[in-house]
């Protein structure tokens, strides 16, 4: 190649200086544009995470939940039995203590059982009379069915077993 | 580079001939992709058209050719042969072509040029320059290129340029063209008379021929060439070499008769040849080969 010219050019720009402002400025909002998109699929990556972290919570949490709720029926069975049992144990003693107020002063009582229905005493009564004038009709009263057995002691004396049911028999076995 | 085949590039040529000629191409991948011709009369709009341009594209060229007489060849890089031939070698500005010759031009011509014009002028080629990158024919031949106002000529002996020289055309004056307008109203008078004499009309367009070349023998440049050719040979044959200049090539620009090679033939014998070259393309190529 040969060069003929006095003078050597100098080396000028490809672009014009508009042109060159406007690929800064396209430049910038591309590395705008890549950077909050990667800064998009990195949050979105951290929010799939945490979201199978949740779910897997959410999974284990409903698997206590039932467990919890299991616990809790068994409590309020628990629950329902202990007041049933309060009450039964309420009403045993109430109907101990209408039992022993039952008692008459010249009876002395020596034992009695109480099954559900039944109830079974046995004591010591000066006279039949004074059992069945004192005792007897306050149990007629509250049970349906009183059946009284004496035997007499030595001293003159009666020991008796009163066998009282709420229902009778019959109905008891059904 | 990668991008450059992606990049417009525009190549202005320009130079000043009574008024500005300009062609601008614009290139792309290194092919031209398209062109454009311009011609200003004022320096004023050459400026304000070139100067767009370089807006526009900052990929632009401008180029343009050095008319000053204080340039030439020298058939060598040598410093030594500059001094021979009384060239202030410290204050001219030299392209070494493939080490064998020289172009130069004065230091202080080409700092003018690039402060006449009101944009950067890219690339500046001695006139010569174009000369030598058109001349396919280097063995013992005379090229003259023509512009309007001025006739540059460069001898070459043996594939190396030997001689160059510039003259600058001067403009005639008004009242000399007047003058020559009246004796070639004498010369039509006369002719007219005799033609009234002529009835054959092939004769009647001959005359007018004769007309014509006597037109251009006294009113064109074409005389001032075969002159400024005659006193080149001169002092060529005086002082630069003893062979025989074996043809002459007349590159026209400036739109000048073809018959001067007929002319040329007759007075100095030797076989003349008409080129009309698109200097500006020229120009143009060198810048683009530069790149």
């Amino acid at each position: 190649m040969r060069v003929y010219s006095f003078k050597i050019p100098k080396k000028k720009p490809i672009f014009k200086e508009d042109t060159k402002l406007w690929l800064i400025f396209i430049a910038i909002s591309l590395l705008l544009y890549i950077s909050f998109s990667l800064f998009l699929t990195f949050k979105a990556y951290i929010l799939k995470k945490e979201t199978k972290e949740l779910n897997k919570k959410a999974y284990e949490l409903k698997l206590k939940t039932m467990q919890l709720n299991e616990e809790k029926e068994f409590i309020y069975i628990q629950k329902s039995v202990f007041e049933n049992i309060m009450i039964k144990n309420d009403l045993t003693k109430q109907q101990i203590k209408n039992l022993l107020d039952l008692i008459p002063d010249p009876i002395t009582l020596e034992k009695f059982y109480i099954d559900k229905n039944k109830l079974t005493i046995y004591g010591i009564t000066p006279t039949k009379d004074v059992y069945n004038l004192l005792m007897l009709p306050p149990l007629e009263s509250i049970f349906e069915k009183t059946v009284t057995t004496f035997y007499k002691l030595p001293n003159g004396w009666y020991r008796f077993k009163s066998q009282n049911y709420i229902q009778s028999e019959e109905n008891e076995t059904y | 580079m990668f991008l450059e085949k992606f990049i417009k590039r525009d190549f202005i040529s320009f130079y000043k001939d009574k008024k500005y000629f300009l062609l601008i191409q614009t290139l792309k991948n290194k092919k031209i992709i398209s062109e454009e011709r311009k011609e200003f009369e004022e320096k004023k709009e050459l400026e304000k058209f070139i100067k767009e341009k370089i807006t526009q594209n900052p990929q632009t060229y401008t180029s343009t050719i050095l008319f000053t007489l204080n340039q030439g060849v020298i058939e060598s890089c040598n410093k030594k042969e500059y001094l021979k031939k009384d060239i202030d070698y410290e204050n001219v500005k030299i392209v070494c072509i493939d080490n064998k010759y020289s172009f130069y031009a004065s230091v202080y011509d080409i700092i003018r040029l690039q402060e006449e014009y009101r944009f950067e002028i890219d690339f500046i080629y001695s006139v010569f320059a174009v000369i030598d990158y058109l001349a396919k024919e280097r063995k013992n031949i005379i090229y003259v290129l023509v512009f309007k106002s001025y006739i540059i000529l460069l001898t070459y002996e043996n594939f190396i340029p030997k001689y160059s020289d510039i003259k600058e055309i001067e403009e005639k004056d008004e009242i000399d063209e007047i003058e020559e307008i009246d004796d070639l109203d004498l010369i039509d008078d006369s002719l007219d008379s005799s033609i009234e004499n002529i009835e054959d009309i092939d004769e009647i367009e001959e005359i007018e021929n004769i007309e014509e070349k006597l037109n251009n023998l006294t009113t064109g440049i074409e005389v001032e060439i075969l002159n400024f050719i005659k006193t080149s040979l001169k002092e060529y044959y005086k002082n630069y070499s003893n062979e025989f200049i074996e043809k002459i090539i007349i590159l026209d620009t400036a739109g000048i008769d073809v018959a001067i090679t007929n002319l040329i033939e007759d007075e100095i014998l030797i076989p003349a040849e008409y080129q009309n070259p698109d200097i500006l393309q020229i120009i143009n190529r060198l810048s683009i080969e530069s790149i």
